[in-house]
């Protein structure tokens, strides 16, 4: 008898869930174990950076805070847990990404632990205009239970700066001088503050309200426990958070710098 | 290209586009210099105090301004005033009572060390 119900029941459910929301775009995520976690106080410990820009790591870790804060949680001061962190020491972002949760987030009271890594981080400079590849994996995990309550990673191609002067060779040969200049911090703090908003605030995707957000009682529409499980739409495996069968972050941005043509910075690679 | 348009557009549809929370000054760009230039401690509490100030006039100072400064003040030698600003964070979020009160505790005991205690 349940032979024959199970697959219109499964049907009907396919699509009331189809209906529900995501029409497009990637499968909800599940805010389930997020809301369990009763989170207040969020934690951002030291950003890894796999790719060959060494200057990646610093630009996330300085542009977390804002958003975080103004989606309403207490949100830890970056600098004073790094350096906190180092006196424990927890020194390599490594060696804290691979560290127990609870161990981490107790040295501090929080209630939830957020890894940041970057798996790619290249400019691409061409004549007519420059853009810069991101990947990179947002992990946050329970400080009480270890659990993994949301994940999310993205690729990102991001036009940079250099409206250009319409001459084509000198804005070519600006373009390539300025790889070299710190001038492009501007273009970093963009990137970085584009990636924040693409991973974080997307609804059914980024991270619910805090518990200081004015849209808090949005929550329930925005960020629903529909109960799948479904928290991560990685298709890697992150550092706090290796998953049997994924490929780890470290190996997916080994392939990407073997892919690279390459280039000056490759030097740069020899850490 | 397209996507950055779409995530911007998302991000706006679905109500972000409201009044900041907090007044940030020039925090990140600081906490930014300060991170490539750790020896450059007074600069950072100088421009923290000032985006204090700044926040402080607005009654909007953002989780964690106070405790880093807190923390500029270890750095820089000047514990009395550091446990001031641990304080501080502490009194307005209570999500860093364990943190605030841990360091407090530290920068008062007394050091195992024959040098003097801060009073």
């Amino acid at each position: 008898m349940k032979g024959k119900f199970l697959p219109i029941v499964a049907g009907l459910v396919l699509v009331t869930l189809a209906m529900a929301g995501c029409v497009s775009g990637p499968a909800p995520k599940d805010y389930t174990a997020f809301k369990q976690a009763a989170v207040r106080s969020l934690l951002v410990v030291p950003v890894i950076n796999h790719s060959v820009d060494t200057k990646a790591a610093d630009y996330f870790l300085t542009t977390l805070s804002v958003p975080l804060a103004e989606r309403g949680y207490y949100v830890f001061p970056v600098n004073a847990t790094k350096k906190l962190l180092e006196g424990d020491g927890l020194a390599d972002p490594q060696l804290i990404h691979g560290t127990s949760t609870p161990r981490v987030a107790g040295l501090f009271g929080a209630d939830a632990v957020l890894y940041v890594e970057v798996v790619e981080w290249r400019a691409v400079y061409a004549i007519l205009s420059s853009h810069v590849v991101v990947h990179f994996v947002y992990t946050l995990k329970d400080g009480k239970g270890n659990k993994l309550l949301w994940q999310d990673e993205q690729t990102l191609n991001v036009q940079t700066s250099g409206g250009g002067s319409g001459n084509l060779l000198a804005d070519a040969i600006v373009a390539a001088i300025q790889s070299a200049v710190d001038k492009l911090s501007g273009d970093y703090t963009r990137v970085a503050t584009m990636a924040n908003a693409a991973a974080l605030l997307v609804d059914k995707q980024g991270i619910p309200y805090g518990p200081y957000s004015p849209s808090f009682s949005q929550n329930n529409s925005k960020f629903p426990s529909i109960g799948t499980g479904h928290v991560s739409n990685a298709k890697l495996a992150a550092v706090s958070y290796p998953v049997e069968g994924l490929e780890s972050s470290a190996h997916v941005a080994e392939q990407a710098k073997a892919a690279t043509p390459a280039e000056p910075a490759a030097e740069a690679k020899k850490k | 290209m397209k996507k950055t348009i779409a995530v911007l557009l998302v991000v706006l549809l679905s109500g972000c586009a409201q009044k900041s929370l907090y007044e940030w000054g020039s925090y990140s760009q600081d906490l930014l210099v300060y991170a490539k230039n750790p020896q450059a401690s007074k600069d950072f509490a100088d421009k923290l105090r000032k985006n204090i100030q700044r926040a402080e006039r607005v009654d909007r100072v953002p989780p964690g301004m106070y405790a880093e400064m807190g923390y500029v003040m270890v750095e820089v030698g000047d514990d009395r005033e550091a446990v001031m600003w641990f304080e501080k964070e502490r009194a307005k979020w209570p999500e860093s009572a364990t943190l605030m009160s841990g360091l407090i505790r530290r920068l008062s005991a007394p050091l195992p060390t024959s040098t003097p205690v801060t009073p």
